[in-house]
């Protein structure tokens, strides 16, 4: 997949992915995000981190997620997880976004007519 | 896993080549940076290699740099919202009841005291949140001066100091614009000193101050609980 298109598909949609990456998980840091979404879609899909951390530090801000620092391996390791507000908006814009995924697919998929 | 001395080397990039200032944004960064570097040693690149692949992947310098420069932006605008969140709790019911006496009390000691009185209070106040980072500023200074200790501010402490700028612009427009435009405009500075025109007019800038300064602590004290300790 190109991916400078892909960057500008993914800017809509990327806090609805780290949401529901931290629904599905207790708590995640920054590269572990990076490497899930690479995982989940073979590599087809990368975040950089300029883009990453804006939309970490947004939710954030926004009071979706909150923080824990841990050390790990010398080094401190910043958390993320879901807040109680978070879980609910999470379910809302993953449905959100579901259904603007399957409209789009309507039009996507439109029969020229004849 | 990276050795000290390896850390030490990534911290010194983000430092140097990307000018991060701030110790939460370094901390977030330095483990991406070490977990990209870790994944390249596994791959078979030296540390050398590795890290500078991994520099690249991060954005390399004016990349990185600009991740501090939005998250500030984003702070200081959230500290905007909350710090104005705050004065408007005040007229809310039953805080206003609060509101409303001091308000009168206000009122009240502006026509008991000297005219003298009132601008030094109001300067005061509007002064008043930086002293609350006098402590801070000591043990700073006592750790990179004294102790010889590299030390990194907080962005949360940088972001709610400069919302105490807001006293400094009270001060410009209550005090030193009206004087200034009386010296210049009619040779006679009082005449324009806002304090000297009405008991209400200075009751009611008091008043301001007050609101200010006391929303102010309120916004420094939920703040601090997140974390302002310089490292």
């Amino acid at each position: 997949m190109n991916t400078s298109s892909n960057s500008s598909l993914l800017k809509g949609s990327l806090s609805v992915m780290i949401l529901r990456l931290l629904e599905d998980r207790e708590k995640m840091y920054g590269y572990e995000i990076t490497q899930k979404v690479k995982d989940l879609t073979a590599g087809e899909m990368t975040i950089t981190e300029g883009a990453l951390y804006p939309a970490l530090h947004k939710l954030e801000a926004d009071g979706l997620l909150t923080t824990e620092t841990q050390i790990v391996d010398g080094r401190t390791r910043k958390y993320y997880s879901l807040t109680k507000t978070g879980h609910t908006e999470a379910a809302g814009r993953i449905a959100e976004l579901a259904a603007f995924l399957e409209n789009l697919n309507l039009v996507l998929k439109l029969k020229p007519s004849m | 896993m990276l050795t000290s001395d390896q850390l030490a080397v990534l911290r010194q990039d983000l430092l140097e080549e990307a000018n991060i200032s701030y110790k939460e944004v370094l901390d977030e960064l330095l483990d991406h940076y070490a977990s990209l570097t870790e994944r390249g040693i596994d791959e078979g690149y030296s540390f050398d290699e590795a890290s500078r692949k991994a520099w690249i992947s991060l954005g390399s310098g004016q990349g990185i740099s600009h991740i501090q420069e939005r998250y500030k932006k984003l702070l200081l605008k959230q500290m905007q919202v909350q710090h104005w969140a705050i004065v408007r709790r005040y007229f809310r019911w039953p805080t206003i009841i609060t509101t409303l006496l001091a308000g009168v009390l206000a009122y009240l000691a502006a026509g008991k005291v000297s005219p003298f009185v009132l601008p030094v209070a109001f300067m005061a106040l509007s002064f008043f949140p930086y002293l609350l980072f006098l402590p801070g500023e000591v043990r700073l200074f006592w750790q990179q001066r004294v102790r010889r200790h590299q030390t990194l501010h907080s962005l949360r402490r940088e972001v709610v100091y400069r919302q105490a700028r807001y006293g400094n612009y009270l001060c410009l427009a209550v005090i030193q614009v009206p004087a200034l435009a009386g010296i210049f405009f009619l040779n006679d500075p009082k005449r324009l000193y806002l304090f000297e025109w009405h008991t209400g007019l200075s009751a009611a800038l008091t008043f301001v101050a007050m609101l200010y300064t006391l929303s102010y602590v309120e916004l420094y004290k939920q703040q601090s609980t997140k974390g302002f300790t310089p490292v």
